[in-house]
């Protein structure tokens, strides 16, 4: 499988889905004109990954990283990252080592509290770090 | 003292390139602004704003009550930004609307992200666009009650008004 690679716009992320080191990268500004159009082939080639990894390793040594850096999501962004997040629980379920790391920069923000609701919604323990 | 100044301010039907334009006008002021400050005028202003178009961009196809058209504005006051948006809505639409508007005005900020959780778990593979959860992120966001209004135009459009108070402090 191929890594994806999308750069940011003023106001869409950049997404770095980086298979070989294991790791998926969510950063920016995330209101899409489009937010189907643009959510899809990310959570299209994420889904067959997972279907992948599910079949083909042992899940117990299985490491992956998701990193969100976001300054700015909108409600609907929301729904599609819940998806992202929902491939990889099927390998947290499974055992595998999944981390998510999610940056804010300071605990008032929204973006704080959002990382909160959707750590509970998805039922994924998240690593909430303050933005260096 | 302040006096009330409106410091954005548009009127016609809204879409996503509006939106934009609108976001990076409060942006240049951003910097007389709180960064809290400004980030929650951000959040409440795209999801108004998002809320507004999607009640008249599919649905209203032609309307000529020029004295009903959307409106967004942002007044600045001695203790908080007033956030108002307007728009026609179809009277099919107020109901449901006005059920939403009312459960949140009814809720604590517990009760709310409770319900916001709620939603989202239910609507994480539903066939709808955006899971509908933009008001209650607002409330969420400022933790101040909404005021909000129907105000008849004819048999068939009503004109939505929602305002929103973000504290300075």
């Amino acid at each position: 499988m191929e890594n994806l690679y999308i750069e940011s716009t003023e106001f869409t992320p950049k997404i770095n889905f980086d298979i070989n080191n294991r790791k998926f990268e969510l950063i920016g500004t995330s209101r899409p004109e489009d937010v189907v159009a643009f959510y899809e082939l990310i959570i299209f080639k994420i889904g067959r990954y997972v279907n992948n990894i599910l079949h083909n390793e042992k899940l117990e040594d299985f490491h992956f990283n998701l990193l969100f850096d976001l300054d700015y999501m909108n409600s609907a962004s929301s729904k599609y990252i819940l998806q992202i997040l929902d491939y990889f629980k099927k390998l947290y379920y499974k055992k595998a080592k999944i981390t998510v790391d999610w940056y804010y920069e300071d605990v008032y923000d929204q973006i704080f509290e959002d990382g909160e609701d959707l750590s509970d919604v998805i039922k994924i323990p998240f690593n909430l770090r303050p933005r260096k | 003292m302040n006096k009330n100044k409106c410091i954005l301010y548009y009127k016609g039907f809204f879409n996503y390139t509006i939106v934009n334009k609108l976001l990076n006008e409060l942006l240049e002021q951003s910097e007389a602004l709180d960064i809290s400050v400004f980030n929650k005028m951000q959040i409440v202003m795209v999801e108004m704003l998002e809320n507004n178009y999607r009640y008249t961009s599919n649905k209203i196809i032609s309307f000529d009550h020029a004295d009903f058209f959307p409106v967004f504005k942002i007044i600045d006051e001695d203790k908080f930004y007033r956030l108002i948006a307007s728009n026609p809505i179809k009277y099919e639409d107020v109901n449901e609307l006005k059920e939403h508007l009312e459960k949140i005005y009814c809720l604590g900020l517990s009760g709310l992200r409770k319900w916001y959780k709620d939603i989202l778990k239910d609507e994480i593979y539903s066939v709808k666009q955006s899971p509908g959860i933009g008001l209650i992120r607002i409330a969420k966001v400022v933790r101040n009650k909404f005021k909000y209004s129907f105000q008849e135009i004819d048999n068939k459009f009503l004109y939505y008004t929602l305002e929103i108070l973000i504290n300075k402090k």
